[in-house]
């Protein structure tokens, strides 16, 4: 039989850790494409911040209420650590390359496929985009537009009004719109000179 | 950009498929989504499970703090024995004990690179480096004797700053392993312990560290 989500609940708040393992197991894919999104991508440092998260909302849940939504509740305890994270980085965990972590452990790049060297340029391009955006609209549009979260819940969340809610995910989409037209315009720009100044060495 | 056009564009809840800009981004959101498949939660489960443990233990002291105290109220001459007693033992406690310092993860299968590191406040000559490698995990290298070692003292002088150890291992069986290195210098015996677990797809890695006062005495 399996146990229900209410039951790791009671256990977790009781202080069994394994039960709140299995609990967060439940929302691991989601919290953590959300930190992956608010971290640029950089998949270790999203896991070192949601785990240190994690932690905190561990040692709250004593004082969890079964009364209030657990999904909520714990959205709220992610989002609180991203944003200290977000406001002040350098209190918290040092940036991590791409290529080689803290623990020296060096990682392999593999030979990358089309597909895949595609479906990186659009991870890319998502995070950066994300990444241009102020805490508030970031958080939003991670909420609303990657998450595919209702706008009712991603305002609890964000404990605003769901008309802010609103307001910050139409600021944030027209802010990335804007950003997608000027890089357009950038690479025009830059193509044309690119023309120029062929036509200008073929002579 | 016609500003207009993207104005009437946008609505509150949904991007429209009315406007080309809106579109793109709409588009990308979906293929982004589509391409986000979550890699390695078991390993993401292990490591929370680690900190977690942490945490436990680290609560179970304060426990042990409160017990303390209406002892220390019954008797003061017995309390004091007690305090320097239970003082002793967390110290040591406290240096025996590891810390996680880093975790990561490698391709299965694949040899992989560690860095230790050790700090020193001067230049030291004639440092060794003990390894002790368990049986699933082995030196990665041609020389079929340094593949045999479970052993190996690795000598050589420590500048001041921090000293890099590089080395590259292989597991060649599956399963959890360590490989501890002990290291005397600077008054402090300092260990490190690298812990590699092999999940479905993916090696992770542990690194932990302690040190304690070397006794001269």
């Amino acid at each position: 039989m399996n146990i229900t989500e209410k039951e790791l609940i009671t256990l977790a708040s009781k202080g069994d850790k394994r039960a709140f393992c299995d609990l967060i197991s439940l929302h691991r894919s989601k919290l953590r494409s959300f930190a992956v999104s608010i971290c640029g991508g950089n998949i270790h440092l999203a896991d070192d911040i949601l785990q240190e998260a994690l932690i905190k909302a561990y040692i709250a849940m004593k004082n969890y209420e079964i009364r209030s939504s657990f999904t909520t509740w714990l959205w709220r305890i992610i989002k609180n650590e991203f944003i200290n994270y977000i406001r002040d980085p350098e209190t918290k965990i040092e940036m991590i390359s791409d290529s080689e972590d803290n623990t020296g452990v060096t990682l392999r790049s593999d030979e990358c496929s089309e597909s895949e060297m595609i479906r990186e340029d659009v991870k890319k391009e998502v995070h950066q985009l994300i990444n241009a955006l102020p805490v508030k609209l970031k958080m939003a549009i991670v909420l609303i537009d990657i998450q595919e979260m209702p706008y009712e819940e991603a305002a609890r969340i964000l404990e605003i009004s769901l008309t802010a809610m609103k307001s910050r995910v139409f600021k944030g989409r027209k802010r990335m719109a804007e950003i997608m037209n000027e890089k357009k315009e950038m690479k025009q720009l830059s193509s044309g000179n690119l023309r120029q100044n062929g036509v200008k060495g073929d002579r | 950009m016609n500003w207009k056009k993207v104005f009437k564009s946008l609505s509150f809840g949904k991007l429209e498929d009315n406007s080309a800009e809106f579109k793109e981004l709409n588009d990308l959101f979906r293929k982004y989504r589509s391409e986000n498949i979550e890699t390695d939660g078991d390993v993401f489960d292990a490591v929370l499970f680690e900190k977690l443990q942490k945490i436990k233990a680290v609560k179970a002291v304060k426990r042990e703090q409160k017990r303390f105290v209406p002892v220390l109220a019954f008797s003061i001459a017995a309390a004091l024995l007690i305090v320097f007693a239970v003082s002793f033992y967390k110290i040591d406690n406290k240096k025996d004990e590891m810390e996680l310092v880093s975790s990561s993860e490698v391709a299965k299968g694949e040899p992989v690179k560690i860095t230790i590191e050790f700090e020193s406040s001067e230049n030291i000559e004639n440092v060794e480096v003990h390894f002790s490698l368990d049986e699933g995990v082995r030196f990665y290298s041609e020389n079929e004797k340094i593949r045999d070692l479970n052993e190996y003292i690795r000598t050589g002088s420590f500048k001041k700053g921090i000293n890099e150890i590089p080395f590259v291992v292989s597991l060649v069986s599956e399963g959890e392993w360590s490989i501890n290195t002990e290291t005397k210098f600077g008054g402090f015996q300092h260990n490190r312990k690298i812990v590699l677990k092999t999940g479905q797809n993916k090696t992770a890695v542990y690194i932990y560290k302690s040190q304690k006062v070397l006794n001269n005495l």
